[in-house]
């Protein structure tokens, strides 16, 4: 029991469990997968340039080994990146909008439209390929409490976009 | 300048005081120093080199010293500041010239900050803050004090009809005194006052740990340039200066750690006495002021509709004389700046509960709900930080020197105590609008905010979470983020829903 004597029946508030998320464009993981190999294959690169650099082409076992360790952790992850994939996703409800992902370690974050400060689109190189965007939500809360929306279709975050600011004007109105 | 009306007073670009000139040479000088220092050892080795004449000393001495005035002297003459529309606006520069704009609206706190220098000619510096993604922080330097008060409580004024401020400080008991200022109510209410012998018990009952080490590492250092001056015979000389106690080492130890110890208090009993001296806390229709300092008369505000949260709490020795420390965070913008809370060094239990009557209501009527946290608590901690740490050092220390690592066996107990201790502290209170959580180890600290103030809630599950139907709780506000660990899932999610619920519904604004 949350309280002793409430003056609201708790248990009938609108919950965030058992929503309906939406899920994330399917192309999204193409551009993180994409961007996750660059990544690591520039850096395995580096590590390879350094070991010929420093003793010529038969590379000191030792590269080799970190060499292995660089793949298997690039596998791990990727491995890890498609599994949450599919746990990530978002609701808008009446009155705020939900982010929800991770597999093993999950979190579900909340921000109520009345305390949105402003809301930006971004495009990474290769979203923009795919027309994909991301919808950045800020708050005063300070960059923790941000909410980031990514894998949205282009146009279908700039309809959530707009619609935010139309909430945001919303509140703002002077109240009759 | 005794004008009631400001309104007209502030729309024309305005210079700060002539004692601006003083002030920005000293600035100028003092900046010269703290950037260029690295500069000026090479500099200066450099003349040596040169070995120049008197003559010439004088005149390079002459050129820079009008470099400084000039340039201080056109800063000056440079620096406007104004109100257009619904923005304060500041010019400045000498080559690049700025200006810079601060609607009224994004205004959060207003501070006055006076030093030896401008207390004696008559001035002070009047810091605004702002919040919001960027924007400024605005710092006039040399305002004469009336026009400085009436500058703070024009755009206090502006910025809302509702939030007023009050200039002069008046004790309750001549606050009916009717002024001519009609314009705004005017009562101002001292919350608390400390006094000298507070300020005493304050300085006694500061962290002395940190001071401890920087004065260690300097004692030492002082030791060991005796020693290589001096060419101690370490073993002999130092039984003469220890003698009295037969174990050289144990002597010296015992000696630095007194005087580190001593000197420690001193220092920062001084600090706490010359900073905190009268001061002050007050109310002023819906704002709270600060005033302290005897050296550097400071000042710092806020309104009460800012402050986002508060925390209160003790330590060991400050638990014994019954002092808080107290601190309100203001909303700050896009990260927490420690220069905007505005913290009480310590007050007693009884002004605890006034500054919190006035933020959150009479605490006497609100009904609060207790929470533990969950059992499961214990069992991890004296895992992670009693069992695993001592059986490892057990293990370790009895390969290497035998049977006396089991004594290492004794930190479980110690753990055990300490995990159950805190766990017993740890309380969550819930009121219709109010959470505040309880917690220390040795301390008793609490904090407290309004559900209304929370900007984004985000619930947290690890998988040692998730199999023991467990989760994490943050709320994300403008003044300082709060988390709740070890709630079980159910709580969590309930306690989530309802401060959404709190939030969607509160129509009014956060601050």
């Amino acid at each position: 029991m949350l309280f002793e004597n409430p003056s609201i029946e708790i248990n009938e508030l609108p919950s965030t469990e058992a929503l309906d998320f939406k899920k994330l464009d399917p192309r999204y993981l193409t551009v993180k997968i994409v961007n996750h190999t660059i990544f690591f294959s520039f850096s395995g690169l580096g590590l390879v340039l350094f070991a010929w650099l420093r003793d010529g082409f038969p590379f000191n076992p030792v590269y080799l080994i970190l060499l292995g360790a660089w793949v298997v952790i690039y596998l791990i992850t990727l491995w890890y990146m498609i599994k949450a994939f599919q746990f990530k996703g978002y609701v808008l409800r009446e009155r705020d909008i939900i982010y929800r992902k991770g597999w093993l370690w999950s979190s579900t974050t909340i921000v109520p439209f009345n305390r949105i400060q402003h809301c930006e689109l971004s495009q990474g190189p290769f979203e923009k390929t795919y027309n994909l965007a991301k919808l950045n939500i800020f708050t005063a809360g300070g960059q923790s409490s941000d909410l980031r929306l990514p894998g949205l279709k282009k146009e279908e975050a700039a309809r959530i976009k707009e619609f935010l600011v139309n909430q945001i004007n919303d509140h703002n109105k002077p109240r009759s | 300048m005794t004008t009631t009306n400001p309104e007209a007073n502030f729309n024309v670009p305005a210079r700060q005081s002539r004692a601006a000139i003083l002030i920005f040479i000293l600035k100028f000088i003092n900046n010269t120093f703290r950037k260029g220092w690295a500069l000026l050892v090479p500099a200066f080795l450099a003349l040596r080199k040169l070995s120049l004449d008197d003559w010439q000393i004088y005149v390079l001495g002459f050129v820079i010293v009008t470099i400084y005035i000039v340039f201080s002297y056109l800063s000056y003459q440079r620096f406007f500041y104004y109100v257009l529309g619904e923005e304060i606006i500041i010019e400045k520069g000498i080559l690049y010239k700025t200006k810079i704009s601060l609607p009224f609206d994004k205004v959060q706190t207003i501070n006055f900050k006076q030093n030896i220098l401008q207390q004696a000619l008559g001035v002070l510096t009047l810091e605004i803050d702002a919040a919001g993604s960027g924007t400024e922080e605005i710092s006039l330097e040399a305002l004469r004090e009336n026009r400085a008060k009436q500058f703070r409580d024009y755009i206090l004024d502006r910025r809302g009809a509702t939030e007023q401020l009050v200039e002069g400080e008046s004790s309750p008991l001549d606050s009916d005194k009717t002024e001519d200022h009609t314009w705004k109510k005017r009562e101002t209410k001292t919350l608390l006052r400390l006094q000298p012998v507070d300020l005493i018990k304050i300085g006694i009952s500061q962290n002395h740990l940190r001071s401890m080490v920087i004065f260690a590492a300097f004692v030492w250092n002082i030791y060991d340039q005796l020693k290589k001056q001096l060419n101690f015979n370490e073993e002999e000389k130092i039984e003469e200066l220890t003698g009295f106690i037969g174990n050289e080492w144990l002597g010296r130890l015992g000696l630095t750690i007194a005087i580190v110890l001593l000197l420690s208090l001193i220092v920062s009993l001084g600090l706490v006495f010359f900073r905190n001296f009268n001061f002050r806390l007050l109310e002023t229709g819906e704002a709270i002021k600060k005033r302290y300092g005897l050296f550097e008369r400071q000042e710092q505000s806020t309104t009460l509709s800012k402050i986002q949260s508060v925390s209160w709490g003790d330590n060991l020795i400050k638990k014994l004389f019954g002092l808080f420390v107290f601190r309100m965070y203001p909303a700050a913008g896009t990260e927490l700046n420690s220069k905007k809370t505005i913290s009480v060094p310590g007050c007693y239990r009884r002004h605890v509960k006034t500054v919190l009557d006035l933020i959150f209501g009479n605490q006497e009527v609100v009904h609060y709900s207790r929470h533990p946290m969950s059992r499961l608590f214990i069992r991890r901690y004296l895992l992670f930080l009693g069992i695993l740490p001592a059986v490892f050092l057990t293990a370790l220390t009895c390969m290497l020197n035998g049977f006396y690592g089991l004594f290492f066996l004794l930190w479980i107990p110690l753990a055990f105590v300490a995990v159950k201790v805190y766990y017993n502290k740890w309380q969550l209170f819930l009121s219709e609008d109010i959470l505040k959580i309880q917690y220390g180890l040795f301390s008793h600290q609490n904090k407290m905010m309004f559900f209304h103030k929370v900007q984004g809630v985000k619930l947290s599950q690890s998988p040692y979470q998730k199999r023991n139907r467990l989760a994490s709780l943050e709320l994300f506000s403008a003044g300082r983020n709060f988390s709740i660990n070890y709630l079980s899932y159910d709580t969590a999610l309930q306690l989530q829903n309802y401060i959404l619920y709190k939030v969607e519904s509160y129509e009014e604004t956060w601050m």
